[in-house]
């Protein structure tokens, strides 16, 4: 067998070298893309946070990128259409996957050496600002410069290997490994307050010289960890690879046999049809083992949050807000792919035929969307309230006053709500973009903007005082002003997406790399 | 649903030609796909669209049931303009579509009964039968041909006048083709329906054909009564070859 590593690699890292600032159109987007995030972090960041947290946000979101970005690539192998000529490569199992991995961390490196630069820059224009309350000493932000460098480096590695043990995890006994690898996967995410946190104590374990500890720590893993990925995976998930075949999970684990869904499959005519359909996506979703594991993790995790963390009014609401903030995030975020994603399965000529408007066809995949998303939400909100319950459920209420608090919470559920309606229905406009490209430049803020919504209503709609203190009339005045300029956009963008929604079929991911590879040949 | 046709023809409508295609064209990206094409289909009349890959057939279909509407040109379905409020007199197989993998056979087919104002369970039950359906299993685990007779069974358990097939036979195997192929011979029987089939298998469709179109590189290259072609001692296949060899 002939080893060939090297065109392997480069093989894999062409699939990279797209998305790389090597001319100026891409170099621009890359530009853009930090300097926004630099932007923000200076608006948002500059008062109450020192310079360690920022590089420690850094460092978080090195690992939340190399992580998801490997978590998705070890997805998408499974129903990607080379597959199968990529398995019959005359090469160890071993070698395809290493390829695989250090295409991906090389990748990464490129998009962490970024992350470092920006939060370099942003340590730098504090320390000329001279702001806080003492200067920022030069040492210092070497120091934290090269501390933190190391750390998104050693990171890098770590990440992308816990996101590509996924590839050994799709089938049998070793997916209740899912259930430690879902946990490492959100760690990242709830050390963000952690980091955000001004206490002495927690800013003790962001200097340098801790750093520096950590650093060596996460690449020991990371070394520990690509041993054994690599044997894992190429022991289990290349053989499994290879048995796939695309649908295999939609397919079920009956050969491909059911009558589950059938049973609780309620079907009218008309648009209740059209709601069922679009249901029937959802239901599957939440029916799979894999699925039902991780689900069950994430309620008893919000069970065990609740039972430690909600002992009166503060921390019950907080932990209320936290579940509102993910009807904002997750619901667009499903149906701004869903689309996109029906297009490049060859899904939606069927879907667009169906003797229906398409303002009708939106509207129901919006509403089975968020149906679904609440039930699982409602699930959650169940599995807090036994864990406060169990606590601090006696001082919770005690300290509950009905009529500020219960205004407080009629209000987040409306502002929050209502910006996921408007988010969702803002987002179906994108089909608009494929008609005019300037309109990209409208939507990619607002897609990538959704991820800083909550930090928005932190700011502006909802503050500590009126967590504190309960709402007033003011909020009530200023959550009706951005109805009122929300709303008719919402309806807007939702009559441009039934205008424009079918340039998707020529929008494919298929449709892209035909057209790269013919502006590359011209 | 709002402004979506039923599936009758009546009045002036009925005499129309089903499909009615006038100076269409398209452009994608700066590229021409269609241009200036025109043609029509009589209504009851079985039609193949012929052309090699990158014709622009694909795009053409899409077009003519409306999906898509062209740049420059009109098309009428029945007397009437195509649109997504047309959907309601056509039913269309699209090129290489899937369903929903994670529905059975018989889920799809219930939801299909609610979601399609026109569908038959009679002529679902009988075709099911026909095309070797089986209802329990799940689509994602389906073979091709299989999953294509679940599809050609969708389109034909509607009453919609006009049926659109795009390339029904890619990737199926022969024993499918065959059922295929006298599944459209048995819709054809009472001669109310309209067929318009984009097809590579020109050997398989060759004497069902009442008509061919024949486009190449975006535009009509030729439009045929196959009773015409015969008479004078050609077939559609050496047409075919007359124009793209």
């Amino acid at each position: 067998m002939k080893k060939q590593p090297d065109a392997l690699y480069e093989l894999e890292w062409r699939s990279y070298r797209a998305y790389l600032p090597l001319d100026a159109k891409s170099g621009m987007y890359w530009a853009a893309t930090f300097l926004a995030i630099l932007a923000a972090a200076l608006i948002f960041l500059r008062e109450s946070v020192s310079i360690e947290s920022v590089f420690a946000f850094g460092a978080i979101l090195v690992a939340l990128l190399s992580g998801f970005t490997s978590l998705f690539q070890s997805l998408a192998i499974w129903e990607n259409g080379f597959r199968e000529w990529w398995l019959t490569f005359p090469v160890p199992r071993r070698d395809l996957i290493r390829a695989k991995v250090r295409a991906a961390i090389r990748m990464q490196y490129y998009t962490a050496g970024s992350i470092w630069i920006v939060c370099c820059l942003y340590g730098l224009i504090r320390a000329a600002g001279g702001e806080g309350a003492e200067p920022i000493a030069a040492d210092r932000l070497l120091g934290d410069w090269i501390a933190y460098g190391c750390l998104f480096a050693a990171i890098v590695p770590l990440c992308t290997m816990i996101g590509y043990a996924l590839l050994g995890m799709y089938y049998g006994w070793r997916r209740w490994f899912l259930i430690p690898q879902f946990f490492v996967s959100l760690l990242p995410i709830m050390s963000f307050s952690l980091v955000s946190s001004a206490s002495e104590d927690i800013q003790r374990w962001l200097r340098a010289e801790t750093v520096f500890l950590y650093a060596g720590i996460a690449l020991a893993l990371a070394a520990l960890l690509y041993r054994a990925v690599m044997a894992f995976v190429a022991r289990y998930g290349m053989a499994e690879l290879a048995k796939h075949r695309p649908g295999g999970h939609a397919a079920g684990s009956r050969g491909g046999r059911g009558t589950a869904v059938r049973s609780r499959l309620r079907v009218g005519h008309g648009f209740a049809a059209l709601y069922a359909l679009e249901r029937a996506r959802f239901r599957h979703f939440s029916s799979l083992r894999v699925v039902r594991i991780l689900y069950v993790c994430a309620a008893a995790l919000a069970g065990a949050g609740a039972y430690f963390a909600v002992r009166e009014r503060e921390s019950g609401l907080g932990m209320i807000q936290i579940l509102l903030i993910f009807l904002v995030v997750v619901p667009p975020s499903i149906l701004s792919t869903l689309t996109q994603h029906d297009a490049n399965k060859r899904r939606i000529d069927w879907w667009l035929g169906l003797p229906y408007s398409r303002l009708s066809l939106l509207l129901a995949r919006m509403a089975a969307t968020w149906a679904s998303i609440v039930i699982w939400m409602g699930g959650l909100v169940a599995a807090a309230a036994v864990g406060a319950a169990l606590r601090g459920g006696g001082n919770f209420v005690a300290t509950f006053d009905f009529g500020r608090d219960g205004m407080l919470l009629l209000y987040m559920a409306a502002l929050y709500v209502g910006l996921g309606i408007t988010v969702s229905c803002l987002l179906f406009g994108q089909s608009y973009s494929f008609r005019h490209k300037l309109v990209t430049w409208i939507y990619f803020p607002i897609v990538t903007g959704i991820y800083f919504v909550p930090m928005m209503i932190g700011k502006w709609m909802l503050d500590e005082e009126a967590m504190r203190s309960g709402v007033g009339m003011t909020h009530w005045l200023w959550l009706a002003v951005a109805t009122a300029i929300a709303a008719p956009l919402a309806a807007i963008c939702l009559r441009l997406g039934a205008r424009w929604v079918h340039l998707y079929p020529f929008n494919t991911q298929e449709a892209g790399r035909r057209n790269r590879a013919s502006r590359r040949a011209a | 649903m709002s402004n979506i046709a039923k599936p009758t023809q009546e009045g002036s409508a009925a005499k129309a030609p089903a499909i009615r295609c006038r100076d269409v064209g398209m452009t994608l990206k700066k590229k021409s796909i269609l241009a200036n094409v025109t043609f029509e289909v009589e209504a009851g009349s079985l039609t193949g669209l012929l052309g090699p890959n990158g014709a622009g057939k694909s795009t053409l279909m899409r077009i003519l049931t409306g999906l898509v509407p062209p740049e420059s040109g009109t098309v009428e379905l029945f007397g009437a303009p195509a649109g997504p409020e047309r959907l309601g007199v056509l039913s269309f197989l699209p090129d290489r579509g899937q369903l929903p993998p994670y529905l059975t056979a018989g889920e799809w087919l219930q939801l299909a009964a609610g979601l399609y104002p026109d569908w038959s369970r009679a002529a679902e039950r009988d075709l099911s039968g026909k095309l070797g359906v089986d209802p329990a299993q799940r689509i994602g685990a389906m073979s091709r041909g299989e999953e294509a007779r679940l599809q050609l069974l969708t389109c034909l358990s509607r009453q919609a006048p006009l049926t659109v097939l795009d390339e029904p036979f890619t990737g199926v195997d022969l024993v499918s083709r065959e059922r295929i192929a006298s599944a459209v011979v048995g819709e054809m029987a009472d001669g109310e329906r309209t067929f318009l089939i984009a097809t590579h298998d020109i050997r398989e469709m060759e004497q069902l054909f009442d008509r061919i179109v024949l486009v190449g590189d975006g535009t009509i290259r030729g439009s045929h009564l196959v009773e015409d072609l015969r008479r004078s001692g050609r077939s559609v296949e050496s047409c075919y070859r007359e124009v793209f060899a």
